[in-house]
């Protein structure tokens, strides 16, 4: 590489090049800020939820994950008598499935934002008496025993030498949300960048197109007003072929934490679950669990992998029963034959479509 | 740490900061501990394994000098064999590569010493805190390049200068070594990944251009760090030796070897090519041979345990010795010939760089089934599509820019004359906002 | 330091082996500063230089010149015997 580089000596020269740098960043984050703020991307959640009850729009984000806050203010604003509360794979219940006359939100959020456990705790416990809801959906995936799974691993894994007020002193846990923002932010800017989606022609038709938010105004996908989530339309995207039972063995072989292979179900998990059903008791909340329907290859595979059985069995029988012990009561839908369920009816090994929850409503009708 | 990180940023800047304000006697010191401090983030067993090289280099370092004459060389031979024997357990005991961190540069560094010793052309190092910092000295640590004694460790005895002009010309290679590893390097690794994680259905011009992706690849990255590395190394005032000087344009293979990653062909040159040459000398031809082949299969193994590097090895000592051996008569026939000067330059360059780029092959490949895929399917089919199926209309055109401004680099030295500032600090943002940060996209999103 | 004999004959022999009669050494050169001398023509050169001196270099002594003086000096020593 030739010597491209000049030896300035003077310090008007470094202060000039610390101003500068400083500008340019400036200026470079309002641009990739403003494009973000066009595309409904970083939109108020306020103000995105206004603008779903003018409009109707869907709020599906390209870059972001829809998070906490955007669901909490859901349920202030719906007011609903049923709550469902889980991760993606509840995400298709929708308003119109239930009885007239019974509001209803659909809080369900992506695991990594809050879809969880945690997740579920923490807006059961911000819901005040005015919002709370009669009834409460809380759909249950067996990867939230999971001990391999991420959230359930890192609690583990915190060391145990470190003090619990080193890890909670609050100039730490800023930095460290910080952190997290920043590196949330700056992989926006990277996939933005990167990106093979149209959205230069989403930003240049900017608002005349319906949507809020990248995926929204391409696909027409995202979250309705009820918190229900739209797949898009596209056959191609909804449907996903089943596979053999080889093809199964291959890919949960190299799972890693979604589904255990493993037979033990994560304790701290469990007291959570414990915790969810107490604190709905004592608000007067009746807590329907129900276990999600699993696609008949995939659910096949599970129970025959012994690497997976073991696991699988005993979370589908531990979870009714801690359901039962804490005053709740809980489905297991996850055999699709016991709602006449086709693989049609799926729209990928996990997630049920709109059509299948509109039957789970039925069956629980007389709960609700 | 990588050196692309906030963490690596601030405790460059906190180090900086500590060096300079601390009294010249104590900085050896607060360098020492702080590279021990850098080592100590990668792992506690890569900084004991470091620590115990360290030291038995040291203690027999003072020994091969205090000894008798007749003793040295079996000194010597300890020290090598310790040393040989810690880079190959790391490298093939299980967990080996958690302690792994730079120690096939430091062993070599610390071989290079023990040998100058033995021939005399150093004296020992009786100061531990600053021979521990020659070998640690937390720029160079990861990955070079590879110093010797007498160019290091009197820069770790010398208190250095504040000298304004290095600090600048420090920060700037910082911040071009980061932007060509972070935002070109880094970028065309999403190519070459796309053709060679999973090879089978490529066709030919497909695997030529994830080829050339790597080789670019391979070079922006090693040669941005080094550069990240010497502008670390002149903020502390410390000059490191560069390990790059325009490789592409070898016009033959050795002289390729002269240009890329020099710190250590020049190692291997010193302590092993020149050694079995001339102990081999009265067999000739036969000793250019042996020596080159030693010398490149060592050369290959250094970089990893496995058939891949194994062949890359030999392949380069092939290529090396068969260019050794045929250059004079080469350039008698070429001169008589009366080709062109320039069209014999440039068809040599191109020339080298695919006998290069083909031995890069099994450098990269998983497994030699691939390799042998790819020089079978490299003839037939295939197209360009995948660059646009990989890259973004915005990313080729950063891309295509920042490749176009590396290799014109000289013509654009008018520009940066009238406005330095102005084009540091751009290039400093697209390194913050335009350095590829991911290794796995979207982790989570719609779980 | 090298005496001026040495030097000239050594001049000498470089410019047989790198065929370049305007070769003129100084104590400070090094493989950088001639052309073609790379670790091929090293050898020729060390060859060379046995034959011219009539000497036997060890590797050792090879291995520890750095520049054309101590080569130099390397091959005086030899001359005058010691070993």
């Amino acid at each position: 590489m030739p010597r491209s580089y000049i030896s300035g000596s003077s310090f008007g020269r470094a202060r000039d090049f610390l101003l500068l740098t400083a500008a340019v960043a400036v200026l470079c984050g309002i641009g990739f800020e403003s494009i973000f703020h066009r595309l409904g991307e970083t939109l108020d959640y306020g103000r995105v939820l206004d603008l779903q009850a003018e409009t109707g729009e869907l709020f599906g984000q390209g870059y972001f994950n829809a998070e906490l806050p955007y669901k909490m203010l859901g349920i202030r604003k719906a007011r609903p008598r049923v709550l469902a509360l889980g991760s993606s794979t509840i995400m298709q219940l929708r308003r119109a499935d239930f009885p007239p006359g019974i509001t209803f939100y659909n809080a369900a959020l992506a695991a990594s934002v809050g879809g969880d456990l945690d997740g579920m705790l923490r807006m059961l416990e911000s819901l005040s008496d005015a919002d709370k809801p009669k009834t409460i959906i809380i759909g249950l995936d067996p990867w939230l025993f999971n001990p391999d799974y991420p959230p359930n691993r890192n609690v583990r894994r915190r060391r145990s030498w470190v003090p619990l007020w080193v890890a909670r002193f609050p100039p730490r846990m800023w930095w460290l949300s910080e952190e997290e923002r920043m590196r949330v932010r700056f992989g926006a800017y990277e996939t933005l960048i990167r990106d093979q989606r149209p959205w230069v022609g989403c930003l240049l038709s900017g608002s005349r197109r319906p949507g809020i938010g990248l995926e929204a105004k391409i696909k027409r996908c995202g979250f309705a007003s009820d918190g229900s989530y739209i797949y898009p339309a596209d056959p191609a995207a909804s449907a996903s072929r089943e596979l053999s039972a080889e093809e199964w063995a291959a890919r949960l072989a190299a799972d890693r934490y979604r589904f255990a292979a493993g037979d033990q179900l994560d304790g701290l998990a469990g007291q959570k679950l414990a915790r969810l059903l107490e604190a709905c008791r004592n608000r007067g909340i009746k807590a329907i669990g129900i276990l999600p329907p699993l696609r008949r290859d995939f659910l096949r595979s599970l129970e025959a992998l012994p690497s997976h059985s073991v696991f699988f069995d005993r979370f589908r029988r531990w979870v009714p029963a801690v359901f039962e012990d804490g005053g709740g009561k809980c489905y297991d839908f996850s055999r699709p034959e016991s709602l006449g369920l086709t693989g049609a009816d799926f729209i990928d090994e996990n997630h049920a479509s709109s059509r299948a929850w509109a039957r789970i409503v039925q069956r629980m009708a007389r709960e609700l | 740490m990588t050196f692309y990180s906030h963490q690596f940023f601030l405790f460059a800047a906190g180090a900086w900061a500590a060096f300079w304000l601390a009294p010249a006697r104590f900085r050896w010191a607060i360098l020492l501990a702080c590279s021990y401090w850098f080592c100590l983030c990668l792992g506690w067993r890569a900084t004991a394994l470091l620590l115990a090289v360290s030291l038995a280099s040291y203690l027999l370092g003072l020994s091969i000098a205090g000894v008798r004459e007749s003793r040295r060389f079996s000194v010597l031979s300890l020290g090598i064999v310790a040393d040989v024997l810690a880079r190959v357990m790391v490298k093939y005991v299980r967990h080996g590569w958690v302690a792994a961190a730079g120690v096939s540069f430091y062993v070599f560094q610390s071989l290079s010493y023990l040998i100058d010793i033995y021939l005399e052309r150093i004296p020992a190092e009786r100061h531990l805190g600053r021979f521990l910092l020659y070998l640690a000295f937390f720029p160079k640590l990861m990955q070079g390049p590879i110093e010797r004694a007498e160019d290091l460790l009197p820069q770790c005895q010398a208190a250095g200068r504040f000298d304004r002009g290095r600090m600048i010309e420090g920060v700037q290679l910082v911040i071009l070594g980061l932007f060509k590893k972070a935002v070109i390097a880094d970028r065309l690794a999403f190519l070459a990944n796309a053709v060679f994680d999973k090879i089978d259905g490529h066709g030919g011009v497909t695997l030529l251009i994830g080829l050339y992706a790597y080789c670019l690849q391979l070079y922006l990255d090693f040669s941005g760090y080094t550069d990240v590395a010497r502008g670390v190394g002149k903020l502390f005032g410390i000059e490191l030796r560069e390990n790059f000087n325009q490789p592409f344009l070898a016009t033959t293979v050795p002289d390729f070897w002269r240009r890329w990653h020099m710190s250590f062909t020049a190692w291997l040159r010193d302590y092993l090519f020149t050694p079995i040459m001339a102990q081999l000398r009265a067999l000739g031809t036969t000793a250019v041979i042996i020596a080159a082949m030693t010398t490149f299969v060592v050369c290959g193994l250094w970089h990893g345990a496995g058939w891949g590097f194994l062949i890359f090895g030999a392949l380069h000592g092939v290529y090396v010795s068969v260019s050794l051996l045929t250059l004079k008569k080469r350039d008698l026939f070429l001169s008589r010939a009366h080709i062109p000067e320039a069209a014999v330059l440039w068809a040599r360059r191109v020339v080298t760089f695919h006998l290069v780029a083909a031995a890069f092959v099994f450098f990269r490949c998983a497994s030699l089934g691939d390799a042998a895929y790819f020089f079978s399917h490299l003839w037939s089919g295939g197209n360009s599509s995948i660059i646009l199926r990989t890259f973004s209309p915005i990313e080729l055109g950063i891309l295509g820019l920042s490749l176009l401004g590396l290799g014109f680099g000289r013509s654009l030295r008018p520009m940066l004359l009238r406005y330095p500032a102005l084009f540091w600090a751009v290039l400093a943002n697209a390194v913050i906002f335009l350095g590829i940060k991911s290794d796995a996209p979207f982790l989570y999103f719609r779980f | 330091m090298a005496g001026t004999q040495t030097m000239e004959r050594l001049c000498g022999v470089f410019r047989t082996v790198f065929d370049d009669d305007a070769i003129v050494l100084r104590a400070e050169m090094t493989a950088a500063d001639v052309d073609g001398w790379d670790s091929l023509s090293h050898v020729n050169l060390v060859l060379a230089v046995e034959n011219a001196f009539k000497i036997r270099l060890s590797t050792k002594d090879i291995m520890r010149c750095r520049n054309v003086g101590e080569f130099a000096d390397v091959i005086e020593r030899k001359s005058a015997g010691s070993p």
